[in-house]
């Protein structure tokens, strides 16, 4: 699965302070595979592609600044395949914030850059003589890729519109997949967390990957969570074992219903306990967010372009948010998506009375 | 042994699926399990570096295929693997030894 570049990337980096760069850094190797997979299923959407996981060719290029011209680029252009025919998908250069933070820590050792220091970047883009590619390795072994189908399922997109609501509908996207979710689900998931106390919990989300029969387009209907069996909690993470995984296989085969692992689900508990009221104000852990090690597991296990990440966040006194994350554009961000299964009536029947905000943000034990 | 044979590698989700062919039947259990990671180009260390562990079960029975045992002692030629990380969730910046917020 091969991602050519005839480009190596690099960053300007400049302190928010100051007015001149410091200079540039190389981005050693970024993984454009997230991006290539939220390309690929954009044309799967547009019925350009085949229905399948892809496991195909792809091509990375820069898109250049028109204002500044060559060597600055204004975003990241992926093709699907090596054959130069499909159209450039562009990636916002927002894509290599991580990779850029990486390359900069090496500046802060030296001093360069003070440890914490707010920086600004510029992406630029050099010819690059090494096409960076998988080689094959001298074990004589070879690894060719078994597409595998994506078993989609014929739906009405509109009956699932008309019998859901939107959550979280500032943080949609135009381009993000349609999710529904029951709100039976959204209660277990926090009925879960609430049981976990101070230790974190995890599952997996179970459902299907439909495609609307009017539209053709794809939307993901989430049926039901598995808490994780065989999984380590404690107060500061959730281990996800092999274990784990081979039990919501098992667990999806015997429900015998034709669906997929759609995403997980995991919670933290409340960080801020121990900290005063006006810590507490300014405190990014109170806010639902993914760490660095929530990115990974997303990365490594759910990698497909609608794969779902469920968040459980105990922000104390204010009670229990949760927050749906997905890929867009190869990032894994923060998204909307809607509620089905009474979620429309309860919120009628408690309108205009103490109980809205209960109903309508799952905030439990305020 | 002396001879190679084929096996089917998937990862947890079925995003991954490849053909590896060539693999010699002595080889164990664990290095066919790291060049399949490799070959699908997952994710091999967590954000602190330290190195994910992956296991391997045999995709039609579910039984779990030890990292010592020779390929061609518990694989018949085409037969299917499933390889599965042991990944933590959470590890939030801050907690556990004190928050700097």
């Amino acid at each position: 699965m091969p991602i050519l570049s005839r480009y190596e990337f690099w960053a300007e980096v400049t302190p928010v302070d100051g007015a001149e760069p410091l200079g540039t850094v190389p981005l050693r190797r970024p993984d454009f595979e997230p991006a290539l997979q939220w390309a690929y299923l954009q044309r799967v959407r547009r019925a350009l592609a085949p229905a399948v996981m892809h496991c195909g060719d792809g091509v990375v290029e820069p898109v250049w600044d028109e204002e500044l011209g060559r060597p600055f680029v204004e975003s990241i252009g992926i093709r699907v395949g090596t054959s130069g025919v499909t159209p450039l998908s562009r990636i916002p250069i927002a894509y290599l914030r991580k990779s850029v933070e990486m390359a900069a820590s090496g500046w802060v050792a030296e001093g360069r850059l003070a440890a914490g220091e707010p920086f600004r970047y510029r992406l630029v883009a050099h010819a690059s003589s090494d096409e960076s590619s998988m080689a094959e390795d001298e074990s004589g072994i070879t690894a060719e890729p078994i597409p595998q189908p994506l078993d989609l399922q014929e739906r009405e997109m509109a009956a699932v519109v008309d019998a859901s609501e939107a959550r979280d509908a500032e943080w949609s996207d135009d381009t993000d997949l349609l999710v529904v979710i029951p709100l039976t689900i959204l209660e277990e998931v926090v009925v879960l967390a609430e049981a976990a106390g101070e230790l974190e919990m995890g599952g997996v989300l179970v459902g299907g990957l439909c495609r609307d029969r009017a539209s053709g387009d794809l939307f993901v209907e989430v049926r039901a969570q598995l808490p994780a069996r065989h999984g380590c909690a404690a107060s500061d993470r959730f281990t996800f074992t092999a274990e784990t995984w081979a039990d919501a296989r098992a667990a999806i085969a015997l429900r015998g219903e034709g669906e997929c692992l759609v995403g997980w689900h995991h919670s933290h508990p409340f960080f801020c306990r121990r900290c005063s009221v006006e810590s507490r104000l300014r405190c990014p852990l109170l806010r639902p967010f993914l760490s660095e090690h929530d990115e990974s597991l997303h990365r490594t296990v759910f990698g497909r372009a609608f794969d779902l990440a469920l968040l459980v966040t105990d922000r104390g006194p204010d009670g229990r948010e949760v927050a749906l994350f997905g890929w867009r554009h190869g990032l894994l961000l923060r998204r909307g998506y809607r509620v089905s299964g009474g979620a429309v009536e309860r919120t009628a029947a408690v309108e205009g009375s103490a109980e809205r905000d209960d109903a309508t943000s799952f905030r439990r034990g305020a | 042994m002396g001879y190679r044979i084929s096996v089917e590698a998937l990862d947890v989700t079925s995003q991954h699926a490849i053909r590896l062919r060539g693999v010699p039947a002595e080889q164990t259990v664990g290095e066919l399990v790291t060049t399949a990671v490799g070959r699908m180009g997952l994710p091999t260390v967590d954000p602190a570096g330290r190195p994910y562990s992956f296991m391997a079960r045999h995709e039609v029975t579910g039984e779990a295929l030890f990292v010592s045992q020779p390929v061609g002692d518990v694989l018949k030629d085409g037969e299917r693997i499933r390889v599965l990380p042991s990944v933590d969730a959470g590890r939030a910046p801050g907690s556990g030894a004190g928050c700097r917020f």
